[in-house]
């Protein structure tokens, strides 16, 4: 590389590419290429994976996922199929024919800009592509090209763009720079979901063989053992024994949890990450404990082991299989209701999908707590409660005795995970357990949670290391809010109630703000819930001591 | 006129300069909001390179400063350290602030060989400070990735099947996937 005068570089930059992403900003947008370097790209599907959702996830439905073959984003030959083109502009058409909102999507934004600096991938980098009204536009000209009256007569004029390989390029790159977070869709006044807009890219590129390995191998060791991390039954069930026998190291308390069990009345799902990564286990241990403190009937499942489901950010076809395996295990097991664990994406698919694709789950009844005979009529037709509004409800009735201030070495704030929050309206049952839980509670700024919440920046499927530095600046907008909680109000625990969050927050405070910790609303309950017979404590549910238990 | 009072009297016009030029780096339509929003939550870029630039540019009339200046710049060097810039580029302000500040200087004909060589040593310290923060949070970076290597977390796609791990034939293989990644 060419030395350059110190004061010529930032003139340098501002007109010549830059070195990640490409993005040169002195270019009108569609003219700036897609340059795919190490660090900003997750890496492609591995050939064998892709063999095996051919061969064993859909035998039957051809094409879903292109051609199984290694391929390189960096290389000028995708190894596509010759027709590449042609498969797009079908799936496109068939899928204007099938989604009615992504013909509305396509149709009715005005450019109004509203979106523009809403999206954190935009606020992390500055490229205009991450403002999500342009993310859209890169599908949206193809649709305008192909699809409407003016834009098969005026093309470029009417906004229209054909379909190029660089057209490809970029939806491979921006489509996986969206975490479906959906906080640009709070601001736009005609409710664009840009999260389905991106689920449409995303399932075009598979219609090509165009993926990433961090969603396609998580969805086959789902669909083969029913969970991302691939535990076999054996294992799931010894990992839950092992956080057993912490808890009774910790509290006294023998815990004996049952797995597969016909006739419970409650069948418990939530994101296998509980049960096998740091920091999910400690509030898997805290939903343990709480089961044993109000002795809950319920049962774990080693076949519906998994709450996640990396279809959504696949396919729909992809989403409805994985997802079909919680109806099919309640039924199986004769259990009245599901209550399901802390989980983010897992919950817009339960919420606002699951009814449709695998409903209606009349087998089973509408859920009521068993404990306080409050009947959860919001989840009437999907039939699945969130671990938040039971507790909250148990607190409400006066059921558990806690003792907060064996949470006083925390100085807690809460995140509020975006599907849990903008999916499905989970805002203050989480808060209301907090209250009650932890005696040191701040909020961040009004403009970064609730239905505003930023997104931990790694969300659907983007949380794989070899992206790390992109997952850092989308994930700053997040970072820069807890920073100001920490120095104000010296807050030590990000709490919140997604397993994702839970992992991708955990490096997100590595970086940006090292001294805090992440946890699980649960594990904080867990740490404050007096249990019937227990010893004294001396630590919490991570072995760490408790305060003026230090010494 | 003496750089120093020129710095004082046309600090507002410098550092609207700076902080212009610095902004400038970023994509065109980026900038021009990083420029315009002012809540620091809805814009931590612009929020940060203004804040530290403004921080900044008051220690350079001060002595006994590397602590503040550190803690001034900490959060703008920390944001372009995982920017898609060139190092050189993550951390050029304090050459900007030269050419911003040569620019008023020949404006306002200012002559001021001292004052320059103390104003030239006071920036060299910026440039300086930020190199040292921008290594430090590069380090940081990687010591992140570790450690998510280390969590476990990989295992979803580079350990095969967590049960067969147990297998100690088959453990130190997986392993050494996951230094290759």
């Amino acid at each position: 590389m060419a030395i350059m005068k110190a004061d010529k570089l930032g003139v340098s930059v501002a007109k010549g590419p830059s070195l990640m992403t490409g993005a040169v900003p002195k270019k009108d947008w569609p003219d700036v290429e897609a340059i795919f370097k190490p660090g900003n790209y997750a890496y492609p599907a591995k050939k064998e994976m892709m063999e095996y959702h051919s061969q064993k996830t859909f035998p039957n439905h051809p094409g879903l996922f292109g051609e199984p073959r290694d391929w390189d984003p960096e290389a000028d030959d995708w190894k596509l199929p010759e027709n590449w083109k042609e498969i797009i502009l079908n799936g496109i058409k068939e899928r204007l024919d099938k989604f009615r909102s992504l013909k509305i999507f396509m149709d009715c934004c005005v450019r109004c800009g509203a979106c523009a600096d809403k999206c954190h991938f935009f606020l992390g980098t500055g490229d205009p592509k991450n403002m999500p009204v342009l993310r859209a536009e890169l599908l949206r000209s193809v649709y305008r090209n192909d699809f409407t009256l003016g834009g098969k007569i005026l093309g470029k004029i009417a906004g229209g763009r054909e379909m190029t390989f660089g057209v490809l390029k970029e939806w491979f790159m921006y489509f996986y720079q969206c975490t479906e977070c959906r906080r640009c869709s709070v601001f736009c006044p005609y409710g664009i979901d840009t999260a389905e807009i991106t689920m449409m890219g995303r399932e075009l590129l598979h219609l090509v063989g165009v993926n990433i390995n961090w969603i396609m191998e998580p969805a086959a060791n789902s669909n083969r053992t029913g969970n991302h991390m691939g535990l076999q039954p054996h294992t799931f069930k010894d990992n839950i024994i092992y956080l057993c026998d912490d808890i009774e190291e910790i509290t006294g308390i023998k815990i004996e949890p049952t797995f597969n069990r016909k006739g419970a009345e409650v069948l418990f799902i939530t994101p296998s990450a509980d049960v096998f990564a740091e920091p999910g286990i400690y509030t898997a241990m805290g939903y343990l404990l709480l089961f044993h403190h109000i002795g809950l009937d319920y049962t774990w499942s080693t076949y519906a082991s998994e709450g996640g489901n990396f279809g959504l950010f696949t396919n729909n076809e992809m989403m409805k299989k994985l997802n079909g395996k919680m109806y099919a295990e309640a039924k199986r097991l004769g259990v009245k209701w599901i209550l399901g664990g802390e989980c983010g994406h897992m919950w817009r698919v339960v919420h606002q999908y699951m009814d449709t694709m695998n409903g209606p789950a009349d087998f089973l009844e509408v859920p009521t707590s068993p404990i306080t005979g409050t009947r959860f009529d919001n989840a009437a037709s999907t039939k699945m409660v969130h671990i938040s509004e039971f507790t909250a409800d148990l607190i409400k009735h006066g059921k558990l005795k806690l003792d907060p201030k064996r949470n006083d070495h925390r100085i807690a704030t809460y995140h509020d995970s975006c599907n849990p929050a903008r999916a499905m309206g989970l805002i203050e049952e989480p808060r209301y357990v907090l209250q009650n839980v932890v005696n040191n509670f701040h909020e961040m700024p009004e403009n970064t949670i609730r239905e505003s919440t930023f997104c931990c920046g790694s969300g659907t499927g983007l949380n794989t290391d070899e992206i790390m530095e992109l997952r850092m600046r989308s994930g700053l907008p997040r970072a820069n809010a807890v920073k100001h909680v920490r120095d104000k109000h010296a807050v030590n625990m990000l709490s919140c109630v997604c397993a994702i969050d839970r992992a991708t927050l955990t490096s997100l405070m590595n970086y940006w703000n090292p001294d805090v910790e992440v946890c699980g609303v649960s594990e904080l309950v867990g740490n404050a819930l007096v249990m019937e017979g227990e010893k004294e404590r001396e630590t919490g549910l991570r072995f760490e001591p408790l305060a003026g238990m230090e010494g | 006129m003496l750089l120093q009072e020129l710095l004082i009297e046309n600090k507002g016009e410098i550092l609207e300069a700076w902080v212009d030029q610095v902004l400038a780096t970023y994509p065109e339509d980026g900038a021009r909001i990083f420029k315009k929003e002012k809540d620091q939550f809805a814009n931590p870029v612009g929020y940060a390179v203004k804040n530290s630039l403004w921080e900044v540019y008051t220690l350079l009339f001060e002595k006994n400063e590397t602590a503040k200046i550190v803690a001034a710049l900490e959060q703008m060097v920390q944001i372009r350290a995982v920017q898609t810039f060139a190092p050189s580029e993550a951390v050029s302000m304090a050459y900007t602030l030269k050419r911003v500040v040569k620019s008023v200087c020949h404006k306002e004909k200012v002559a001021d060989l001292e004052g320059w060589q103390a104003f030239e040593e006071k920036a060299d310290i910026l440039a300086y400070t930020m190199f040292d923060l921008y290594a430090v949070s590069r380090e940081r970076l990687y010591q992140t990735r570790i450690a998510e290597i280390k969590s476990g977390n990989h295992i979803t796609t580079d350990g095969g099947c967590p049960s067969k791990l147990m297998d100690k034939n088959i453990a130190p293989k997986a392993e050494l996937k996951t230094i290759n990644v």
